[in-house]
């Protein structure tokens, strides 16, 4: 009997999916809702001596609610699945992991926007981080980094120009807002998804320049979430082992390239901080993991050298970031020690907000060039060991 | 050995009743893309090699002639290539292994289907022996870089997904064609 009802439930889910390549959206989810309930039945049937099967099953029926849009649904089956007697660890595990995401889900809901879906899993490991703890500043970097490299992502998916100045359209975080959620023990690992809107905003006039809000919107707008997702985990991965050829192709505006490249180089571990940074999408059948370490961090770093040309070792001051004006091309760094307070001139192109926004305050190292009195600045890392 | 003394592959689009995980439809539709898929690079009948760490075994492979329907169906080739793989990779669980399709995975258990011996039908469903089943197809690879790389992703997606049970890593190339196998426990 309850190899009868799973089989309906297998060609129920067969259906809702190929409705759902159809793009008849509603009509999959009716499908997959009756599947979830023939799924219950079938878990009711399943013997305390196959706890196997009734883990498989009852992940199973909470996974299909979700499908069908019924997360009320969903969480209800989910709490009283982690009651029930004869539930193995995989199958709790998978289960407490849904039961928060409809939460989530549900919360969105409310707000009038929807989880995409599409996540990305985070795990640091290694040197101060433990079983679910970080270390507070090494966090809040990790975070910041990923939140602008996020949003380049969507302008650069977007296909908006390259920014130099001021900071991100406001419609980022209206139309594909990164969220994170909770970090779970096993290292120290976080998920970064995207809240959209359930329904298309209407333009509204944020700038100076109507003609130009229409277009931002609209861009960041088409925008794909799972398209944005697969894009940045793909290009961390390109970047992690960087040849030119392969992240041409992949990136061939070269500012979005040498920005990208850089934000990942500055989010490899460097001092002893953290040993590696795993990246991982959520959920989905792709085998997309980047693992970031120190030779990754040396592999970008050499990569960076030679794009730049510079056959010979250029010069290393080291110090606090305490100021900068982009605007004006400059940094101040102060000297940890004597507190003397040195002005560095940026090259054109070579630094951005993205880039340096985070290191304030920070223990920085700067790469550059004496040019008369002014030393010019090419490239800059946070010193992570005297960060932490 | 002539083509003739191999063993014969499974019928590519009529699914044995000892599946009880996937229905004679969805099979069918998975066959269908295997024709379509096997079609691009040979002639039926061909030979198909299949690969794991210990073995090597070669079958006679023959298939239905691609109608137009059938090509029509499917206008992105990469799920088309998806599910042909599917289609492959249970037909060589079933005649190299002697497993049989139990069940579809969930979404983060790593894997698409469940294997199992076959089941007794009035002896309800039973998972407990049951390993995971993950698919990933190739429409081309003559170096067999793209095989192998595509191995051992398959390989740690199974043991990143939240299961306990053991699984079977599978890719199939059918430029070649081949399935290549590996356990993972």
């Amino acid at each position: 009997m309850s190899l009868e009802l799973h089989r309906q439930v297998e060609q129920l889910m067969s259906d809702a999916e190929e409705l759902e390549r159809r793009g008849l959206i509603a009509e999959a989810q009716v499908r997959y809702g009756q599947a979830a309930a023939i799924e219950v039945e079938t878990f009711n049937l399943i013997p305390l001596d196959r706890p196997r099967t009734r883990g498989i099953v009852a992940v199973g029926a909470v996974s299909l609610y979700w499908r069908a849009g019924d997360f009320v649904r969903a969480q209800r089956e989910a709490h009283r699945f982690l009651l029930e007697p004869a539930i193995p660890d995989f199958a709790i595990d998978q289960i407490w992991e849904m039961l928060l995401e409809a939460k989530q889900e549900e919360k969105a809901r409310s707000e009038g926007r929807t989880m995409s879906g599409q996540l990305i899993e985070v795990s640091l490991r290694g040197g101060s981080v433990g079983l679910g703890v970080a270390p507070f500043e090494l966090v809040m970097t990790k975070f910041a980094q990923w939140e602008k490299l996020l949003e380049r992502a969507v302008e650069w998916t977007a296909g908006l120009p390259f920014r130099t100045t001021g900071t991100p359209s406001p419609w980022i975080n209206r139309l594909l807002k990164p969220t994170l959620s909770e970090a779970s023990a096993g290292s120290y690992r976080f998920k970064i998804g995207l809240q959209t809107p359930r329904v298309q905003l209407a333009p509204a006039p944020l700038f100076g320049d109507v003609e130009k809000i229409e277009t931002v919107e609209s861009s960041i707008g088409l925008v794909n979430p799972r398209q944005l997702i697969d894009a940045t985990v793909r290009l961390m991965g390109e970047v992690n082992k960087p040849v030119e050829e392969r992240l041409a192709t992949m990136v061939p505006a070269k500012m979005y390239r040498d920005l990208f490249v850089k934000t990942v180089r500055n989010m490899a571990p460097q001092g002893q901080a953290f040993d590696e940074m795993e990246v991982k999408r959520v959920g989905v059948d792709t085998n997309d993991v980047v693992i970031l370490n120190r030779e990754s961090r040396h592999a970008i770093s050499e990569y960076l050298r030679v794009q730049s040309g510079n056959q010979t070792p250029e010069t290393v001051r080291r110090g606090v970031l305490r100021a900068l004006d982009l605007n004006k091309a400059y940094i101040v760094l102060t000297d940890a020690a004597t507190r003397a307070e040195t002005r560095c001139s940026i090259r054109e192109g070579a630094i951005f907000d993205d880039i340096v926004g985070p290191m304030v305050n920070h223990s920085v190292t700067v790469y550059g060039r004496l040019k008369g009195n002014s030393f010019l600045v090419s490239d800059i890392e946070l010193n992570e060991e005297e960060s932490e | 050995m002539n083509r003739a003394d191999l063993p014969d592959f499974p019928d590519l689009c009529e699914s044995d009743p000892q599946h009880k995980g996937v229905t004679k439809s969805i099979f069918r539709s998975f066959g269908e893309a295997a024709c379509l898929c096997l079609a691009r690079h040979h002639t039926s009948p061909a030979t198909l090699k299949l690969m794991t760490d210990a073995d090597q075994r070669q079958y006679n492979l023959t298939w239905e002639e691609v109608t137009t329907v059938i090509s029509a169906s499917y206008a992105q080739p990469e799920e088309a290539t998806e599910k042909a793989a599917c289609c492959m990779a249970i037909a060589a669980c079933q005649v190299y292994y002697g497993y049989y399709v139990v069940g579809r995975a969930p979404k983060r258990s790593g894997a698409d289907y469940y294997l199992g011996e076959p089941q007794a039908a009035d002896d309800g469903l039973n998972f407990e022996e049951s390993f995971r089943l993950e698919v990933s197809g190739i429409d081309s690879d003559p170096q067999g870089g793209e095989m192998r790389r595509r191995l051992l992703q398959k390989v740690a997606q199974l043991r990143r997904g939240n299961s306990d049970l053991p699984g079977l890593a599978s890719v199939v190339v059918f430029s070649e064609p081949v399935i290549r196998f590996r356990y993972v426990l």
